[in-house]
């Protein structure tokens, strides 16, 4: 096992390198100039070599480069080209956001998805388990941007009320900012939800069907037992599997729920650095979203190692 | 009887009149207090007024700090406002009287003082890129090696010396990216990019990015008795349907709008104000740049017939009515419509398909020929694009579209590198800001080698008599029109809509945006 986790981590550092090297490069390889984004039809602009050299964006690649990495091992992620804010700021209050967005559509996904899945498993065949699968479909089929949209905007028309916008933090206000998470984190965890309901389901009609689980109900084992303690336990396995693939999908979904429901969080920050072509901020949030998934999965192999002899490399 | 009907009637009608008129003036007395609500669509990325031309900076720039002057509604004219008078003395000499007892927000380090002479010195230095990092400052080409010198005799007197006759000076001084700001705070920040101390009639309180904006009242506003609100708050919202849902539930005072929402924002809201303006930004269609003057264009746009072809071959009206639903004016120019500058009806071109197929013709392109179209994928942009293919296609012009991200577009754009582009430029505040850059001698948008057009602007840069200078605006446009390079096509309106409870004046978007020291609301 040790060994184990020692070859887990070696290779961990190479990834994370080529990874950090690749956000340097694609966001440079991109068509597009952060200076001519800057004077954008402004004044004369006659002085595009000048902002280049103000920016230092003049200076060799390698230069750059060479910058940048140093910054990553100093914790120096740069400032932004536009507002000359330190992005490590930006970062810091925006992160919070983003990961209780994240954090409460991955509870939701969690409860909503678990139970309802187990519901339907036990209901085989019966119309509860048809109503939960149909909404579960409509779950996988509804894009989470339309879902946000309609809220927002049948809220406003039919009964004069939108989402709460203006953020509060949780240490002024905790009830009032999780008041304000609740509708967009719920649209976030609606494709989650109906992945890992489906997937439940499956998983537990699976278990249902296995020797151990009819030895314990011929015990006397009561079914709230036998469901908690047996079926969900083993059925939870490629559950928790699958919502480790999801991160991804979340990341991408948050910047969507961020924009309608103006929540100033990372995903926003990004959409807006991509757009303006501000390689620090698109540098600093990406360094820390591949840190996140990489550590996660290395977490989640840790975890299998220690779950399962099998996958241990020999 | 008839008479005495008609004369009881006659009562009835002027004594409704006179409730009618007396209601008015009540409901027209300004009430005090409140916080109004008004979104920024577009996050601003800092406000120091002279760095950056972008409405959502000066929507929150312009409600902050003064000016010398400031911009009438309709930029028409100039008013005074940290300035209490000006005159011209001479051709080159400008003196202008400050007001006594205007003083900064009482933020450390300026601490409340007052507004003098030296800082209007020391900003107009500034904004002309005396100060800091010259590139930041996007619009120093209104005072840099345009001035001599500033004086300042006394403590409420600026005598600005121009080095040529200016007439765009007085423009430029009115214009929302001059604003007077402070010595120490820009020493002690650094710049003004995340603070603000002005002299306006608001102090800002928070700035949170990506979330929301919050500025109160100045309590020693240097106009007696304003603002009438207690403070505004401006949520970032990005946006549309959004901003449009909030207002519908009450949840915003003021929105900008887009044509498509009002009949909904009509429908929801009742009484809501829906007020109209022009649009001050062009869109165009370019046929390529010629870099070097040495080198001619490629076929077919060495002929002058075939740029005027594609002018003829476009409707207007048409293309306003498929891309804008008609929300928009026609161009005959590059010029805003401010009067005196623009254009009149008469020197529209007409649109001729026969005409274009003949130039085509004489041209050696019976059978027309293909062509790339440049654009970004923006749906103001790909609609129009869409209609002007089709009309093209009527005189046998074949335009292959290509649709490019937004800073790709502009890379591509700004490198000259393009043959045909539908493209949107901006009018400035003055005619100079979009004769230079774009046709000028020196040109940094646009590339054109017509030394006619080239005396032409600098000739009209240097005329101070208004009459005489707005005749060789009018011959440059003309000139532009008949080389055809450039096809204006039509500038989109703007809209806003206000609550039925908000009492407020309205400024062109693009520039002032909404100065809200005398807005007030009858509910809050």
């Amino acid at each position: 096992m040790r060994r184990y986790i020692i070859k887990r981590l070696i290779l961990v550092l190479p990834t994370l390198f080529i990874v950090f090297s690749l956000i340097f490069l694609i966001i440079r390889l991109i068509p597009g100039d952060v200076v001519e984004m800057m004077v954008f039809e402004q004044g004369f602009a006659d002085d595009t070599e000048e902002i280049r050299a103000m920016l230092g964006l003049d200076q060799p690649l390698y230069k750059q480069y060479y910058k940048y990495i140093k910054g990553i091992f100093s914790l120096d992620l740069g400032t932004s080209l536009w507002s000359g804010e330190p992005v490590i700021n930006e970062l810091s209050r925006r992160l919070p956001v983003s990961f209780q967005l994240a954090c409460m559509a991955i509870f939701w996904a969690f409860v909503t998805g678990i139970l309802f899945g187990v519901i339907s498993a036990l209901k085989q065949d019966k119309p509860l388990d048809y109503i939960v699968r149909t909404i579960g479909i409509g779950g996988l089929s509804i894009p989470d941007f339309w879902l946000a949209i309609l809220i927002v905007v049948f809220g406003a028309i039919l009964f004069k009320w939108v989402p709460p916008t203006n953020y509060i933090p949780f240490t002024r206000n905790p009830l009032g900012n999780i008041s304000q998470f609740i509708v967009p984190s719920l649209v976030l965890s609606l494709y989650m939800s109906a992945s890992i309901m489906r997937m439940t389901r499956t998983m537990m009609l699976e278990v249902m069907r296995e020797d151990y689980i009819r030895t314990a109900i011929a015990k006397g084992l009561s079914v709230r037992v036998m469901i908690i303690r047996h079926a969900l336990k083993n059925a939870l396995i490629p559950v928790v599997s699958i919502m480790g693939l999801q991160l991804a999908f979340l990341i991408g979904g948050t910047i969507i729920m961020e924009q309608i429901f103006v929540l100033p969080g990372m995903g926003k920050y990004l959409l807006n650095a991509i757009t303006w072509r501000d390689y620090p901020v698109i540098q600093g949030i990406n360094l820390f979203i591949s840190t996140l998934i990489i550590t996660i999965n290395l977490i989640v192999d840790l975890i299998y190692g220690l779950l399962d002899p099998r996958i241990r490399y020999q | 009887m008839k008479a005495f009907k008609s004369v009881g009637l006659l009562t009835i009608c002027l004594l409704l009149t006179l409730i009618l008129s007396l209601g008015v003036c009540m409901a027209a007395e300004p009430q005090y207090g409140g916080t109004f609500r008004w979104p920024i669509v577009q996050e601003p990325k800092f406000l120091d007024p002279p760095m950056y031309a972008m409405s959502s900076v000066q929507q929150i720039t312009c409600n902050l700090y003064s000016g010398l002057l400031r911009f009438n509604e309709d930029m028409s004219d100039v008013l005074p406002d940290l300035a209490e008078s000006w005159r011209q003395v001479d051709p080159l000499t400008y003196e202008f009287k400050i007001r006594k007892g205007a003083h900064f927000h009482n933020i450390p380090p300026v601490n409340g003082r007052e507004c003098t002479a030296a800082d209007v010195k020391y900003s107009i230095e500034r904004t002309g890129g005396m100060y800091g990092k010259k590139a930041e400052f996007k619009q120093r080409h209104y005072f840099e090696g345009k001035l001599t010198s500033i004086e300042t005799p006394d403590k409420y007197t600026v005598i600005f010396k121009t080095k040529d006759p200016y007439p765009a000076f007085i423009q430029y001084l009115a214009s929302p990216m001059t604003k007077i700001v402070p010595k120490e705070a820009v020493d002690k920040f650094g710049d003004l990019k995340r603070k603000a101390i002005g002299t306006g009639p608001f102090i800002l309180k928070e700035f949170v990015r990506g979330s929301h904006l919050t500025m109160v009242k100045n309590p020693n506003y240097f106009k007696k008795g304003l603002p009438y609100l207690d403070a505004i708050h401006m949520k970032v919202l990005p946006d549309p349907t959004t901003v449009m849902a909030q207002f519908i539930a009450g949840d915003q005072d003021v929105i900008s709008l887009y044509y498509w929402q009002i009949p909904t924002i009509k429908k929801e809201v009742p009484n809501v104000i829906i007020t109209k303006k022009a649009g001050v930004n062009s869109w165009m269609l370019r046929t390529p740049p010629q870099v070097d003057c040495d080198k001619p264009l490629a076929p077919p746009f060495n002929d002058i017939r075939v740029k005027q072809a594609i002018s003829h071959a476009i409707d207007k009206k048409k293309l306003l009515k498929l891309a804008l639903d008609n929300h928009g004016d026609i161009l005959i120019s590059h010029i805003a419509n401010f009067p005196p500058y623009h254009l009149g009806l008469e020197d529209q071109i007409e649109y001729n398909p026969e005409k274009s197929k003949k130039l085509l013709a004489q041209a050696g392109y019976p059978k027309g020929f293909s062509v790339e179209m440049l654009t970004w994928n923006a749906p103001y942009m790909l609609k129009p694009a869409q209609v002007l293919i089709e009309m093209l296609k009527e005189v046998g012009i074949k335009v292959n579209l290509k649709v490019l991200e937004m800073a790709q577009y502009f890379t591509r754009a700004y490198h000259f590198k393009y043959d045909m582009a539908l493209h949107v430029g901006s009018s400035g505040i003055d005619p100079e800001e979009a004769l230079v850059p774009y046709y000028g001698r020196d040109a940094t948008y646009y590339k054109m080698c017509d030394k006619e057009i080239w005396d032409l602007i600098d000739q009209q840069n240097k005329e101070v008599d208004k009459k005489k200078r707005t005749a060789l605006i009018h011959k440059i446009q003309r000139k532009l029109l008949e080389d055809a390079n450039v096809t204006f096509l039509y500038s989109m309106n703007r809209y806003v809509a206000q609550q039925p409870y908000v009492h407020m004046k309205h400024y062109y978007q693009e520039y002032q945006v909404l100065i809200a020291e005398d807005l007030w609301m009858e509910k809050h």
